[in-house]
């Protein structure tokens, strides 16, 4: 028995050491896989802007990129999912925002601010309106203490 | 956002393409999931190779996962699958059966010289595993994952991962007899 629990505490001991080791492999590792990261490009479709000068193609992951930067300024909401729909010609036709509000809340206020907001990226992005901006309230969450200004110094 | 956090927040932003949230994923996972891999293939550019696929699978993929596993669960397992196609590559080519592949001493020289002497110890007890054995071993001990989350993990039941580990617990403490 005494033989068991010294090599239960023996590994423990060595799984501690290993838990708290940091491979030297990994701080060189770990700039190449970040370096990486950023030319690694998402699957996306292609959705169609216009201008003065005729048409173009942006990558729907690049305004749904623009809408969470846009969208992330409130402290009163956070996107939840951002869903494009397109037509044969890969024009905007609808785009669908679920979202989470703060609680305690003015829904309707929030989600509102969110359809104009919205309204105004894809107007920049794509030189155009969408016709269509539905908004889902699918959560609510509270405000964390940094939301509310924490004022205990870090 | 910022290192503190939670996995749902960060992976909620990962969706809608913040790179900075998944820098967080990388800098928090990254180490154990290298930790794992250094173990399982014994070399550092198979394992670099091996996070750094994982990481570009996770972001790529990240509408796949459906938060039914944790997110620890979900990189383990596709860490675990690049890790085993290398394990596979590695045994065609030397011509040694997977189970039997082990780690040899000298590939470790390096990494050896900046380790306690247990760790040292623990490291070349584990080389002598199987493969099977060892990922149970470490995602137990050192990544304290469930049972059930190992065997999702390794393609297996919970009770697989209980025999595994036993004959893993087994086999170590023969091989460290030394240091009780």
């Amino acid at each position: 028995m005494t033989d068991e629990r010294s090599l239960d505490d023996l590994l423990r001991e060595a799984a501690d050491e290993l838990r708290a080791s940091t491979d030297t492999g990994w701080q060189r590792a770990h700039e190449r896989i970040l370096r990486g990261l950023l030319i690694t490009l998402r699957p996306s479709t292609p959705v169609r802007g216009t201008s003065e000068e005729g048409g173009f193609r942006v990558a729907s992951t690049v305004l749904v990129g623009l809408l969470r930067a846009r969208l992330d300024e409130r402290s009163d909401l956070q996107v939840l999912r951002v869903s494009l729909e397109t037509d044969e010609h890969d024009a905007l036709t609808g785009i669908v925002l679920a979202i989470s509000i703060a609680y305690p809340g003015a829904i309707s206020t929030v989600a509102e601010a969110a359809r104009e907001a919205t309204r105004e990226i894809v107007l920049q992005t794509l030189g155009d309106q969408a016709e269509v901006v539905d908004i889902v309230v699918a959560d609510v969450h509270t405000l964390s203490e940094r939301d509310l200004g924490d004022p205990t110094p870090t | 956002m910022g290192a503190g956090s939670s996995d749902a927040e960060l992976v909620r932003r990962v969706r809608l393409g913040d790179r900075a949230a998944f820098e967080v994923l990388v800098t928090r996972y990254g180490p154990g999931l290298y930790r794992f891999g250094r173990r399982m293939v014994s070399d550092d550019a198979l394992t670099e190779d091996c996070v750094q696929e994982t990481f570009i699978t996770a972001w790529s993929g990240i509408e796949g996962f459906r938060q039914e596993s944790s997110l620890k669960t979900w990189l383990f397992g596709i860490m675990a699958n690049k890790v085993r196609r290398e394990l596979r590559r590695l045994s065609t080519h030397t011509s040694i059966p997977m189970e039997e592949l082990e780690i040899a001493d000298n590939a470790r020289t390096e990494q050896r010289a900046e380790l306690t002497g247990l760790l040292q110890a623990l490291d070349a007890a584990l080389a002598r595993l199987t493969p099977d054995q060892r990922a149970c071993w470490i995602l137990r001990e050192v990544e304290h994952l469930s049972y059930e989350q190992i065997a999702e993990i390794q393609h297996t039941t919970p009770g697989g991962v209980r025999g595994r580990l036993a004959r893993a617990r087994q086999n170590l403490g023969r091989d460290l007899e030394g240091w009780r």
